[in-house]
């Protein structure tokens, strides 16, 4: 068991963050930001989604109650929607998710909702490295109150 | 019109409705065979519109009863609180107007069947009677009156009552108050009370409410709004919920089914007086309720010409926190 979990340390990157992509916009800036050669942390598990608006609000919640230590949903800003309007629909969706894990009490820093464009790679980079320093603050903070 | 008993004109309309063959059922209350409190009924027959009962003790929302696609439509009995549910069913295209027949039922408010116990002299077996007097209830028991009142007993979601008028119906029978009774809202104060907290003490009593869950889905089951006819949560291929809650997955259902109910939630309170285990399951959807109404401005079922709140959006929807909100 011990052993299992030493090795699944190295082979899993934690914090471990899931990403639900937009095919369109967020998996384009993803992609612009590793050919561009920017550095980000490598904590990102990526699901590529046709739009924003595929994504449920169950899968958010599916992948935190999997034990995903964060979840980002990003998809192209509002107007740069290749469906014309898929992101409207899920930014009634995300707005409102934001508002129900507020309210059970779920922390900040587990998830995040952001609009990535195709050619924010510098962007896209900087949420992560953001999403992961705040899990790493956080962890710290459990930590000490353990001591 | 004044009609301080409209039970007698209730059976005589369904009688009428089964006779002329107007519909093919009527969905109403009954009292209970033993212990005398109303139940839902379902009759076919006209002989059947004498065991037709209204009170103050009819919580059920029978528009969990009511099914379309048939021929004729189904009279059913609703209280205006619970022509809302028929209403959002109708904007979902679950029902067509035509698929019911609403008889809408004067009510000041159902009062809490567990007060009785606290009322009555001695533990009782049978209810025989209920009596409303102005804000009186008496209920007679075979152990004693228990007086329960309008204004003192009433159940949570009554107290401040928003919608006293029925949105729809074809008929209308008893008294309507004008105006909501303008009381405060004792499930906005939970709401409120919640909110108090900090986040860590949020989690935790949420994760205790969400752990003493036993999954019997009660409260999905009673649910006027939960009508799909597979639910994410009995879906196996791929299993969302786990089928024992030994493997987890109480909260995530719970979560799952606040954001099914957002802006859909009518706030009878149903799946709060199903649960077995006294969950106060009416916190979050009243929380989502006011999240959708204030960044939407969407009541749910209080007009027909409504559409749901997340089959259309608006370019001046708040956006995401960072974003500016509108077009960027």
């Amino acid at each position: 068991m011990t052993v299992e979990a030493v090795q699944a340390q190295h082979e899993d990157k934690r914090p471990k963050i899931v990403a639900f992509l937009c095919n369109w916009c967020s998996y384009a800036g993803a992609d612009l930001a590793g050919s561009g050669r920017m550095d980000y942390p490598a904590n990102l598990r990526v699901i590529r989604v046709p739009c924003s608006g595929r994504v449920d609000p169950l899968f958010v919640l599916k992948a935190l109650e999997q034990g995903a230590d964060a979840v980002l949903v990003s998809g192209c800003h509002p107007g740069d929607c290749h469906y014309a309007k898929g992101n409207y629909y899920a930014r009634r969706r995300l707005t409102a998710l934001l508002e129900l894990l507020e309210f059970t009490g779920v922390p900040p820093h587990k998830y995040r909702f952001e609009w990535v464009s195709a050619s924010e790679g510098k962007e896209f980079a900087q949420v992560i490295r953001e999403m992961v320093e705040a899990l790493n603050a956080a962890e710290q903070k459990a930590a000490m109150a353990h001591v | 019109m004044s009609d301080p008993d409209p039970v007698p004109t209730l059976r005589a309309k369904a009688r009428e409705l089964l006779e002329q063959g107007t519909v093919r059922a009527v969905v109403g209350y009954q009292s209970h065979a033993e212990s005398g409190l109303p139940v839902p009924a379902v009759i076919t027959r006209p002989d059947q519109a004498e065991a037709l009962v209204f009170n103050p003790l009819c919580a059920h929302n029978l528009s969990r009863y009511v099914q379309g696609g048939a021929e004729k439509p189904v009279a059913v009995v609703a209280k205006a609180c619970d022509t809302r549910a028929l209403v959002v069913m109708m904007q979902e295209s679950h029902i067509r107007r035509e698929d019911v027949f609403v008889i809408a039922m004067g009510c000041t408010g159902i009062v809490d069947a567990a007060r009785i116990d606290e009322r009555a002299r001695a533990p009782w077996r049978r209810i025989e009677a209920i009596r409303t007097d102005g804000d009186a209830v008496a209920v007679e028991t075979d152990a004693g009156v228990a007086r329960l009142s309008l204004t003192e007993d009433l159940l949570p979601r009554c107290v401040a009552c928003p919608v006293p008028q029925p949105v729809i119906d074809d008929v209308r029978l008893g008294d309507f108050p004008e105006a909501p009774p303008g009381r405060p809202d004792p499930l906005a104060a939970q709401v409120a009370e919640i909110e108090a907290m900090g986040r860590d003490e949020r989690r935790r009593f949420f994760s205790e409410t969400y752990n003493r869950c036993i999954r019997c889905y009660a409260c999905r089951n009673v649910c006027p709004l939960c009508f799909c006819e597979k639910c994410f949560a009995d879906e196996t291929r791929p299993q969302w919920v786990p089928r024992s809650t030994l493997g987890g997955g109480n909260e995530l259902y719970h979560m799952v089914r606040a954001m099914h109910l957002a802006g859909r939630c009518i706030g009878c309170g149903a799946c709060e007086r199903a649960c077995p285990v006294g969950l106060p399951l009416m916190a979050v959807n009243t929380k989502m309720a006011q999240v959708v109404d204030g960044m939407f401005g969407h009541v749910a079922g209080v007009r027909m010409d409504d559409t749901p709140p997340f089959a259309v959006y608006r370019d001046a929807d708040p956006d995401l926190p960072g974003h500016g909100g509108g077009k960027s």
